[in-house]
């Protein structure tokens, strides 16, 4: 594998720190946060993607506006609601387009003009055209070749046969399946070993089984110290690729860190939990009189999701309820320690 | 295989279409039908003479620089179309390898498709004269050089290529050079019949550009073209 080092971009960067939060329309993302010690590095040193003050227009339209962030190896997922400048992001990261201000480095240097490093970048693009009349080996051989690798043909059929296809199916891509084509897709993306990855909806098109297995391949890649950066909307297959989230909305950059410690900074938003008790409707009832929850959906015989806005006092409060109805309570949870709980909080201003 | 092979071959068979080998085909057709008639026509008829009149208006004015169009335009334009280049675009190769195979794959293809059809109809309408047939083998060669560097660069500048090449043939190449005569110097079918004419050495020569300079200018029209062409990968979005 080449080394790389990350120049530091000399332009002003955010403060570095393991959770970044902010709304949407707010940059740097870190005001939401006390000041980060002041002997911690930005971008980190082991950063193989760093994106510093990017903004792209087109046009009159701001696509992405000042969004700075810096990822490491592992598993990232750059995640966003349609119109939220993820793919403009991705473009912009993976070279294909020019931020129209702001630096971009990745694996050691800039995508867009120095070709060294666009050869460290593994990159799926959204777009499902593979060279249509091609076999899929001749279109993995071929990035094999213009990757300079020796016995390309040997890499194209080790890449294929990573993602369960048959090298030798003599059919043209074009007739491929969707899930086919995306296979085909991230074999070329492999097949040199990059360093970086940069994908946009992998699993579109692939069945339950694939998925697990692209999500385990990914995860593997993420573990022996690849940089995984995956684009994606389907947010619990997100959450199976790890908790190292990059949320944009509006162009901007909304949080980035591990999504289970942005929900723990969340404290001044409602939290929404789970009651499984016997009595429920008189729990309910009396939880909603008591002040201790903003609201309450009696979801069952025995089940009702309340929505509370100070966690410390509900649970005293739903314990005596229950004493003193003679309720059985059988579980307490929290509803809103998920990806998707953390994704609607930081785009809601978006919808 | 090198990067240059790889990327020659995929631009080869990218361009090998049905739609294009009936085109192809079509323009063969009606050429050497028409050099047939021109071949049955009557004895007194100066058939070298008519034979580059007929080869220079529906050869090179417009067999050559169409089919040029259509099979170099798409070599790149149909990967910017489709949204596929970023897989060339996105490996460690220097864009002028791109530039470039697109290029000569586009007049590797095109020189044949239009070399054989039209020095067989000059052998035919000119009642066999080998050095008429040579002269417009040997101008379509050219002008084919010329018109797929423009054609290759057009597939990156514009969108519907196609469109705006038929334009160009029609409106600059055709009809403000018969307009206007200065113009006429500016245009790759004023090099083309020059070198045919000049080789096959039927006048009247006066006023045509010279054989070096009619090399020299397509073969400077076609490698500028390779240049632009890497400017425009290097400068345009991807996808």
């Amino acid at each position: 594998m080449v080394p790389t080092t990350i120049p530091t971009p000399a332009a002003a960067a955010p403060a570095a720190s393991s959770v970044q939060v902010g709304p949407a329309t707010a940059q740097p993302a870190s005001s939401a946060l006390p000041p980060p010690p002041s002997q911690v590095q930005w971008p980190p040193a082991n950063a193989t993607i760093v994106a510093n003050m990017v903004t792209r227009s087109f046009g009159e339209l701001v696509a992405v506006s000042g969004v700075s962030f810096a990822v490491q190896p592992g598993v990232s997922a750059l995640l966003g609601p349609n119109g939220a400048g993820k793919s403009t992001m991705l473009r912009m990261l993976s070279g294909q387009i020019a931020p129209t201000s702001g630096e971009i480095w990745v694996a050691g240097g800039n995508p867009r003009t120095d070709q060294a490093a666009r050869g460290r970048i593994g990159l799926v693009p959204q777009q499902d055209g593979v060279f249509d009349r091609e076999m899929s080996l001749a279109v993995v051989k071929l990035a094999a070749v213009l990757s300079d690798l020796d016995e390309p043909e040997a890499r194209a059929r080790w890449a294929l046969n990573l993602v369960e296809m048959d090298p030798d199916l003599n059919r043209p891509v074009g007739t491929f399946s969707k899930g086919m084509r995306q296979r085909v897709k991230i074999a070329q993306a492999l097949v040199h070993d990059p360093l970086v990855f940069m994908m946009d909806e992998p699993l579109n098109g692939l069945d339950p089984r694939q998925r697990k297995q692209m999500v385990e391949l990914f995860q593997h890649l993420g573990s022996i110290g690849k940089t995984v950066l995956i684009s994606s909307h389907v947010l619990d297959e997100v959450e199976r690729f790890g908790s190292h989230v990059i949320v944009m909305a509006k162009g901007r950059l909304a949080a980035q860190g591990d999504f289970h410690a942005i929900r723990r900074l969340m404290d001044n938003q409602p939290l929404r939990v789970r009651i499984e008790a016997t009595q429920i409707q008189i729990v309910g009832a009396e939880l909603i009189r008591s002040g201790a929850v903003l609201g309450c959906t009696i979801t069952s015989h025995n089940q009702a999701n309340v929505t509370t806005s100070d966690i410390v006092r509900f649970r005293r409060v739903v314990a005596k309820i229950c004493q003193q109805h003679n309720s059985r309570l059988s579980e307490l949870a929290p509803l809103d320690d998920d990806l998707e709980s953390v994704f609607r909080y930081l785009t809601g201003a978006s919808q | 295989m090198s990067k240059f092979q790889g990327l020659f071959k995929l631009f080869s068979r990218h361009q090998m279409t049905t739609g294009r080998l009936v085109l192809i085909g079509g323009f063969a057709f009606v050429l050497l039908s028409a050099a047939l008639a021109i071949n049955r026509s009557p004895e007194d008829l100066d058939r070298s003479r008519s034979a580059l009149d007929f080869l220079e208006g529906m050869g090179l004015g417009l067999a050559v620089p169409i089919i040029a169009l259509v099979l170099a335009s798409s070599t790149l334009g149909d990967l910017v179309e489709d949204e596929t280049l970023v897989y060339l675009w996105h490996r460690p190769s220097p864009r002028w390898m791109i530039a470039l195979s697109a290029w000569l794959s586009s007049t590797a293809v095109t020189v044949p498709a239009t070399v054989i059809p039209l020095g067989l109809s000059a052998l035919l309408a000119s009642g066999g004269s080998v050095r008429v047939a040579v002269a417009v083998a040997a101008a379509s060669t050219l002008a084919a050089v010329a018109y797929c560097g423009l054609f290759t660069l057009a597939g990156v500048m514009v969108r519907k290529p196609l469109v705006w090449g038929l334009l160009y043939v029609f409106i600059w190449e055709t009809l403000l050079t018969a307009l206007f005569g200065g113009l006429g110097r500016l245009s790759i079918r004023s090099y083309a019949a020059a070198l045919s004419n000049r080789l096959a050495g039927v006048g009247p020569l006066q006023g045509l550009h010279s054989v070096p300079a009619s090399i020299i200018a397509c073969l400077l029209i076609g490698l500028g073209c390779v240049g632009l062409t890497t400017w425009r990968l290097n400068k345009m979005d991807i996808a």
